[in-house]
């Protein structure tokens, strides 16, 4: 059975604009000892998928409407407020995007992560104590006997970072959801950090929930990736799968919008529009509208979940043919050709 | 060894040649430490750097935070005023210019910033955000101000209408466009773009980037491009040059760079990209420690503390700027 499944959640925001489906139907199954990537850009849903796992939904808007979240068994979406905290921090651990506003500038970094475990663990004294010390040794930080002294401000940002990290690791956690987590950070330290929380996950068994704008992220870090549009999941599959046979409109666009390290890029495809939010509710695919290899029907007819390959789904009608395509589709032509159409 | 010799002729003289950086120095006088013992220290932001930017051509700046990248932005937009060194615009020092010369030099060199929402002021529409630059050159009326955003704002593919609506009815990616548009309406030379995509969700990027490699082909624009995303700077650039604490390590024709990275800065500094898909494996080039603080800069060649090939000689002696191939330099003892 996995550690965390995720069956049609369905996540409104009810705001003064109107009800914004944030989440609209999301299902996923994440297992220990392997990293999920969830990709999208902002106002995909991604974050909301996370901060509905926690049940921290910024109040009085956020509610869960629909599907289910099971972890380790149990239904969180059953459990009262005083049973989620004890999960918060403890069995589920997040990290956020900037580890200032995570940590209060006021305590020792010390008191910080002894929070976490006088919260979680029946440790007392100078049991916690050791426990804040090892936890900080995990994330690698430097003499951590002397620096559970120090403040926030008396770190670098990657250090920082690796606080927040041991703060969440502090209560042996089975799932860490590390949410646009090394964004603020630059590009050496970033990918230092990504190797201590890839030494970490297989250290301790952890299951990883990374959620990303970054195509960069999800090949060093994931195993499995789901690509959200508009709340929903347009394609599921191995890392692998995702970046050799994208089987989804979107993936493939967006894998030919990013600009490469390795080699040179005469000219990248850009996406027509803006990204559809949750508010605007289409008869067909959420996608069609920018979508260079849109039909007629994808209109107003919603595309059905297809799987192309055991382990490997896509939300679109033509589904099969960009994936037996294999890359030699190019998005360019279509464009021009669409255009021509039109 | 004199810092001029370190920085003897860098490019072939040409005439095509817009802005030259000549061995300039940003310094900033900070007060450090607490209460009853504060002192003056002085940070480094700039340290002795000197290129060119071309004609019609990318010039891009990479290196972490704090390398002074951004300052030295900062000082070819005549923000900051240079301790030491020169900035020479098609053959006039700017330390040396008039007033008159000012103007003209501030209309020819625009700039577009990372964060489209903190850029524009919430209270001016469009038509006086994008039409600001062209106050500054009075032979310009009003009637022609109008016309000319109404061109600007065509050419970043945004409606003639939009120049009555306020920012916040623009996506960041729409205010990004029209940043863009506000730097083009008065026919700049050079565009001093910081981090101009970073910001944008990745669909948006890549229309942002498209736009602006467009607008140089149709309009020969140079542009001072800022970023710290390699992928991003290999797809903007002809010319690139890499810092670290103030100073250049390297510097070369863009594909020749990401190619041949010669210092070990610049192969650090690649190996720590993320792969652009997952059986990619880089060759790792790891970097000791953190980053000297600027108020702190080590002695002989800055690198030499966090740098894996450290010989003894790299603490005592600044490594010579020397040329290593067609358009490429770099400063490295073991090169």
């Amino acid at each position: 059975m996995p550690l965390l499944e995720v069956e049609d959640l369905e996540t409104h925001l009810v705001t003064r604009r109107g009800v914004n489906r944030a989440v609209d139907g999301v299902s996923f199954s994440l297992d220990t000892g392997r990293c999920l990537g969830v990709v999208g850009e902002s106002g995909s849903g991604k974050s909301m998928t996370a901060a509905s796992i926690l049940r921290l939904l910024p109040q009085p808007y956020g509610k869960i409407v629909g599907g289910s979240i099971r972890f380790d068994g149990e239904n969180l979406l059953a459990k009262s407020e005083r049973e989620m905290r004890k999960v918060r921090g403890g069995k589920i651990a997040i990290i956020l995007q900037d580890p200032m506003t995570s940590l209060n500038p006021v305590f020792s970094i010390g008191y910080q992560i002894a929070e976490a475990v006088r919260l979680h663990q029946r440790f007392r004294g100078r049991h916690v104590l050791e426990r804040v010390i090892e936890s900080l040794r995990r994330v690698r930080v430097p003499a951590p006997e002397t620096r559970v002294n120090d403040y926030p401000h008396q770190f670098s940002g990657g250090m920082r970072q690796r606080v927040v990290g041991a703060i969440s690791i502090a209560c042996e956690p089975k799932l860490l959801i590390a949410d646009e987590a090394t964004t603020a950070l630059d590009a050496t330290i970033q990918a230092q950090f990504l190797d201590l929380l890839r030494g970490l996950q297989q250290d301790l068994n952890l299951a990883l929930l990374f959620i990303t704008h970054d195509f960069g992220i999800v090949a060093k870090m994931c195993d499995d990736v789901i690509v959200m549009y508009a709340g929903r999941v347009v394609e599921s599959c191995d890392v692998r799968e995702m970046f050799n046979h994208p089987a989804h409109p979107y993936t493939l666009a967006l894998l030919e919008a990013v600009p490469k390290v390795d080699r040179r890029v005469e000219r990248l495809y850009a996406i027509p529009g803006v990204a559809a939010g949750g508010f605007t509710h289409q008869a067909g695919c959420s996608f069609a509208q920018r979508c260079a290899l849109a039909q007629p029907r994808c209109h107003h007819e919603k595309p059905p979940v297809m799987t192309v390959r055991p382990g490997h789904t896509s939300e679109c009608w033509r589904a099969e043919e960009i994936y037996n395509a294999q890359g030699t589709l190019s998005l360019h032509t279509a464009a021009v050709t669409s255009e021509g159409h039109a | 060894m004199s810092v001029e010799a370190a920085h003897a002729p860098l490019a072939r003289t040409k005439d095509d040649t817009l802005v030259r950086i000549r061995d300039l120095h940003v310094y900033f006088n900070v007060r450090r430490g607490p209460f009853l013992k504060r002192h003056d220290v002085v940070l480094k932001a700039v340290d002795g750097i000197s290129f060119d930017v071309n004609s019609g051509e990318t010039f891009s700046i990479v290196g972490e935070s704090g390398c002074g990248k951004s300052t030295t932005a900062r000082a070819i937009l005549k923000v900051e005023t240079p301790t030491k060194g020169e900035i020479i615009w098609r053959g006039l020092s700017l330390a040396k210019i008039d007033p008159a010369q000012t103007k003209a030099y501030r209309a020819a060199v625009q700039a577009v910033f990372q964060d489209p929402y903190s850029s524009m002021n919430p209270r001016l529409r469009v038509l006086d955000f994008v039409s600001e630059p062209m106050l500054l050159n009075l032979a310009i009326g009003k009637k022609e101000r109008r016309e000319r955003s109404e061109r600007a704002l065509h050419q970043v593919g945004l409606r003639a209408d939009d120049l009555n609506s306020f920012p916040h009815e623009f996506s960041g990616g729409q205010r990004q466009r029209i940043a863009i548009a506000r730097a083009i309406a008065s026919e700049p030379k050079l565009i001093v773009l910081d981090e101009p995509v970073s910001s944008l969700d990745v669909s948006i990027r890549a229309q942002i980037m498209n736009l602006l490699k467009s607008l140089q082909e149709d309009h020969g624009y140079s542009y001072l491009f800022i970023a710290h995303h390699l992928g991003t700077v290999r797809y903007m650039s002809h010319m690139v040059g890499v810092m670290y604490l103030g100073r250049m390590m390297e510097l070369s024709e863009s594909e020749a760079l990401f190619t041949n990275p010669a210092h070990p800065y610049t192969q650090a500094l690649f190996s720590a990209a993320l792969p652009d898909h997952p059986d990619v494996e880089r060759k790792q080039v790891l970097l000791r420690n953190d980053v000297a603080a600027p108020t702190e800069i080590p002695p002989g060649c800055r690198l030499h503390t966090r740098c894996p090939f450290a010989m003894p000689v790299c603490a005592n002696i600044e490594p010579e700027w020397k040329e290593i191939g067609p358009r490429h330099w770099t400063a490295c003892h073991l090169i």
